[in-house]
């Protein structure tokens, strides 16, 4: 059974989080003295929240404290709708955003980290707004669940499960024995990577405001900008590579990245999937910096060719979703091989999307170990990570998630090609929200935005950036008849 | 020694003056029309072939009889880049098909039943060749190796291996004990339902030649017509019919096929493969005429038809067309797309990822997503009442990983070539699936002759990849294959 009283219970305490968070925006807002345009609605959008999280509260008030397995997918999924439901609210209120399904995919898009939008003139929006768009981002890249990851042991529940419903990556190395402890230490090591990308940022001139929305999108990979033009409208080199590295940084495991803090860099650089990372992410920046250098029809010059190869793979590899240039006019082959890094991802337990590398680690060395038996069928040989064994319940973990998410591109494209949008398109929107990515293929390339699909579509996307950013399974469970049934 | 070289000179010399055999069938039917100027040139490349397999026969002639592992994965690659190098010459002595890389491409696409054509006048090419070109379907279609099995049983225990490397799925079945005799059987069927498809296809008036031809061409699903149109040409409801229907038959395992004909309905009912097809086919279908209906305007009937031939000529990998899905909605050639790449069931002629494995794959996600809710409990996944065992399912999904990859790299490089986006994903799903019909500019319509030389030799070796399920190839491109122990 669902425990709903307690499930109400943590809800109202996200949602308190969510208010707080408002303030902050509202803050931003007298700052810059927007008063009737963004301060009063988000105001309104404050109370409003704080409203439905007495209410849950109030339903909640004698929950018993248990918290099945079950109950922490219906959280996790419930808490990504619920709380994008209620951060549209200051873009509706104020009218930036007039109705409901932009509004919502807006948001959902922060929420997730994905990062597509349906502005067709950002410039225009309040200050405040900007600031809270970026925020959702922020506080999606971790995770809202993630994040209230120390504040759930307050209720008196051990918290391992909801860290296993959100990320069900195959490997689970434990930094820190006690999640709590390593939560605080992961956020430790997302505030100091974006005060470092704001500080980094201000030296290459841009604004305070927008260096701190830039980093907030950056380091949760989200990839909002303040700017139409995204990176790309401060012609700036610097910029671009400032950026381009931070993107790189962040696509990295934070429990990899916490043993860099920590000082163990031999052991930081022999992980397996970082290796793998950073070799893709090399190999496929080559081959793009050769293809827009060697194509005499662009004449781009070397440095500048690396620099827009680099950070088109450094964004979509993180599946962040900046865009310097657009690359839907470059010639097919790159847009190609930035198609398959999209579907690629980086590492697990980041805050990326994609298939992710230690899945592909799994299924390349598992492939290469097939061949081995075709020669020698009676050897029995193990897939190793990072030396150790991969038993075959995570093999099939691995290649179930797969499988699941090349037929969720197939049936999604489909689904979109059904709503009358092009076979091009309907890839690229599916590939990039399941990936949480922003940008998609086609007419909806990085320099247009997706205000033109049919409101259709955007619900559906919506609820593929959900799928992707739950790692599939987390959403899926809930619509298998096993989950509601009883025993 | 690594490689017992002499007992592959020898083994491939039989394949080669088999091959020449065939191509004296092909003069037979050239000597019935005659002075259409392609007698020579089967003869010659017959000729040809003969002698280069009595070289080999030379080379091979004190061989030992051990044959392991390897010599089973590169002996079948190499009899399939073999039989289509020797297949091109009459096309190219006649001079039809003028340069090497498109001879070799058709010839090719030809032996593994693709059925990708580049030549643009298909009906000025004389009849000697134009059967030449359905032959090479027909045989290819159950396999070189499999045939030469069937027709020399010179390898004794041997010959299960060769089975193994070239057959279609994750599992040989047996259903008898000696190959051999499995082997006499599946070719009996073969025959069997040629000859059937011919009679029914007579019925129909279509002439005996193209009737032979087009048979030739559906029980291989290879889809090579000897008609520019395809089966279109006809404008013949019931030919497309018995079409749509032979191809259907041919997308089933032949073993399952073989216990239908010894009466036993209830196996054969019960095979989840079999109801897989049965299923993804009707639901297709459905799709494809609902679309038809109502987006494009056509009757019920012909939505239907055109529906059923066109899903059964796609999801059999066989590749006859009778409209142009290009100018359908996007939505069809989705779908079209989709059934290119799951193929039909394992052990028949078709190609793509095959049912057994999808059904497979399908299995362990749903036991997995049960697992996520029980965590404790232990789910068996089972594929005809058996269990799916670990090494299986790795050997299953590598497969399937190992295919998508194949599509990603095939597409990328045939972009580099300056090939558009949709044309390189059609293309390359289309040659790795044997299926013939590509997508955009290289749809059912056209023809591939317009691709760049370079794309055409990709395309080449991604057919035999596909062919050869992948790993029969791949093998060859490991260092641990030639390591010495």
């Amino acid at each position: 059974m669902i425990n709903t009283k307690m499930l109400s219970k943590i809800m109202s305490f996200l949602l308190g989080f969510t208010a707080l968070f408002m303030l902050l925006a509202g803050g931003v807002a007298l700052f810059y003295q927007e008063i009737d345009t963004a301060l009063y609605p988000l105001l309104k959008s404050i109370g409003i929240t704080l409203t439905v999280a007495l209410i849950a509260a109030y339903y909640g008030r004698n929950a018993k404290v248990t918290f099945s397995r079950r109950d922490s997918f219906l959280m996790v999924t419930g808490a990504w709708v619920v709380v994008s439901a209620l951060g549209m609210l200051p873009f509706l209120l104020s009218g930036s955003i007039p109705d409901i399904t932009n509004a919502y995919f807006e948001t959902i898009s922060g929420f997730t980290t994905t990062g597509a939008t349906i502005l067709d003139d950002i410039e225009s929006l309040p200050k405040s707004l900007l600031f809270w768009r970026s925020l959702t981002q922020w506080i999606g890249g971790l995770g809202i669940v993630f994040f209230t990851i120390a504040v759930l042991p307050l209720f008196g529940i051990g918290s391992l499960h909801l860290i296993a419903a959100e990320t069900s990556g195959p490997v689970k190395g434990k930094v820190l024995p006690r999640m709590g402890v390593a939560a605080k230490w992961i956020w430790s090591i997302y505030l100091s990577l974006t005060i470092l990308e704001v500080i980094f940022l201000l030296f290459g001139g841009m604004d305070l405001f927008e260096s701190v929305c830039h980093a907030f999108t950056t380091i949760s990979t989200g990839g909002y900008s303040p700017r139409q033009n995204s990176i790309a409208a401060y012609h700036s080199p610097y910029i671009e590579y400032v950026i381009a590295i931070f993107m790189t940084l962040s696509g990295i495991n934070f429990s990899i990245l916490l043993l860099a803090f920590s000082g163990k860099i031999k052991k930081f650089f022999k992980d397996t999937e970082l290796r793998w990372y950073i070799g893709s992410m090399i190999l496929f920046t080559i081959l793009i910096t050769y293809i827009l250098y060697a194509r005499n029809t662009i004449n781009f010059g070397i440095e500048e060719s690396f620099r827009l190869a680099f950070f088109q793979v450094a964004s979509l590899h993180t599946s962040t979703g900046y865009a310097t240039a657009d690359y839907v006019l470059w010639p097919t082959v790159a847009w190609a091989l930035l198609t398959l890094v999209m579907m690629m991802g980086a590492c697990a337990g980041s805050t990326t999307g994609g298939i992710k590398s230690i899945r592909l680690v799994v299924m390349s060395r598992m492939s290469l170990n097939e061949f081995k038996t075709l020669i020698h069928p009676h050897a029995i040989l193990p897939v190793r990570i990072n030396d150790h064994p991969i038993s075959s319940d995570v093999k099939n973990r691995v290649l179930s998630f797969t499988f699941v998410y090349i037929v969720l591109v197939i049936f999604g494209s489909l689904l979109m090609m059904f709503l009358g949008v092009g076979f091009t398109e309907s890839l690229g929107c599916i590939i990039s929200s399941i990936g949480n990515m922003g940008p998609g293929l086609g007419a909806f390339g990085p320099a247009v935005t997706w205000n033109a699909l049919p409101d259709s579509c955007k619900w559906l996307l919506s609820f593929y950036m959900l799928l992707g950013r739950l790692e599939l399974f987390t959403v899926l469970v809930l619509f298998t008849p096993a989950f509601w049934s009883h025993n | 020694m690594l490689i017992n070289v002499k007992m592959l000179s020898r083994i491939i010399a039989f394949l080669l003056i088999l091959e020449a055999v065939m191509m004296l069938t092909a003069t037979g039917v050239s000597l019935l029309y005659d002075n259409e100027g392609d007698l020579h040139s089967l003869l010659l490349s017959s000729v040809i072939t003969a002698l280069s397999g009595l070289l080999f026969a030379f080379a091979g002639r004190h061989a030992t009889t051990n044959i392991r592992n390897r010599d089973s994965f590169l002996l079948v690659t190499l009899a399939w880049i073999l039989w289509p190098l020797f297949g091109m010459l009459p096309f190219l002595i006649d001079g039809h098909i003028p340069n090497v890389t498109d001879a070799f491409f058709e010839t090719m696409s030809g032996f593994s039943t693709t059925g990708a054509t580049i030549l643009n006048h298909i009906e000025a090419m004389p009849h000697g060749l134009l059967f030449w070109r359905s032959l090479t379907q027909w045989i290819g279609g159950l396999g070189i190796v499999f045939f030469t099995i069937a027709i020399f049983p010179f390898f004794g225990i041997g010959s299960i291996q060769f089975f193994a490397a070239e057959s279609a799925g994750p599992t040989v079945d047996k259903i008898f004990p000696r190959i051999v005799v499995t082997a006499r059987w599946i070719w009996t069927l073969y025959l069997g339902l040629t000859i059937l498809e011919v009679l029914f296809l007579l019925l129909g008036h279509m002439s005996l030649f193209d009737a032979v031809c087009h048979a030739f061409t559906t029980t291989s699903t290879g889809g090579f017509s000897p008609r520019q149109d395809s089966i279109a040409a006809y404008h013949s409801p019931y030919i497309e019919y018995v079409i749509s229907i032979f191809m259907i038959l041919s997308g089933i395992n032949f073993l399952m096929l073989f216990t239908l004909l010894r009466g036993k309905l209830r196996k054969f009912w019960k095979d989840d493969e079999w109801r897989w097809f049965l299923k993804s086919m009707t639901l297709f279908t459905a799709i494809i005429t609902a679309a038809l209906y109502l987006k494009m305007d056509k009757g019920l009937e012909e939505s239907f038809r055109l529906a059923l031939f066109q899903v059964a000529s796609l999801h059999t990998t066989c590749g006859y067309a009778t409209a142009d899905f290009m100018i359908w909605p996007p939505i069809t050639w989705a779908c079209l797309t989709f059934v290119m790449i799951t193929g039909a069931c394992a052990g028949s002629t078709t190609g793509g990822i095959k049912g057994v494995r999808m059904v497979s794959m399908g299995r362990v996600v749903k036991s997995h997503i049960k697992n996520i809710i029980h965590p404790q409990a232990i789910f068996s996944t089972k594929f005809n009442g058996q269990l799916l065992q670990a090494p299986l399912m790795s050997k299953i999904f590598a497969y399937a990983f190992c295919y998508m990859l194949t599509i990603a790299v095939g597409a990328l490089i045939l972009m580099a070539l300056n090939v558009g986006f949709i044309e390189s994903f059609g293309c390359v799903i289309s040659a790795l699936g044997g299926v013939g019909p590509g997508l955009g500019r290289y749809g059912p319509a056209a023809t591939w002759s317009s691709l760049p030389d370079a794309a055409k030799w990709v395309l080449s070796f991604v057919m035999l990849i596909g062919r050869l399920e992948l790993f029969t190839v791949y093998v060859l491109f490991t260092q641990r294959f030639w390591a010495k122990h």
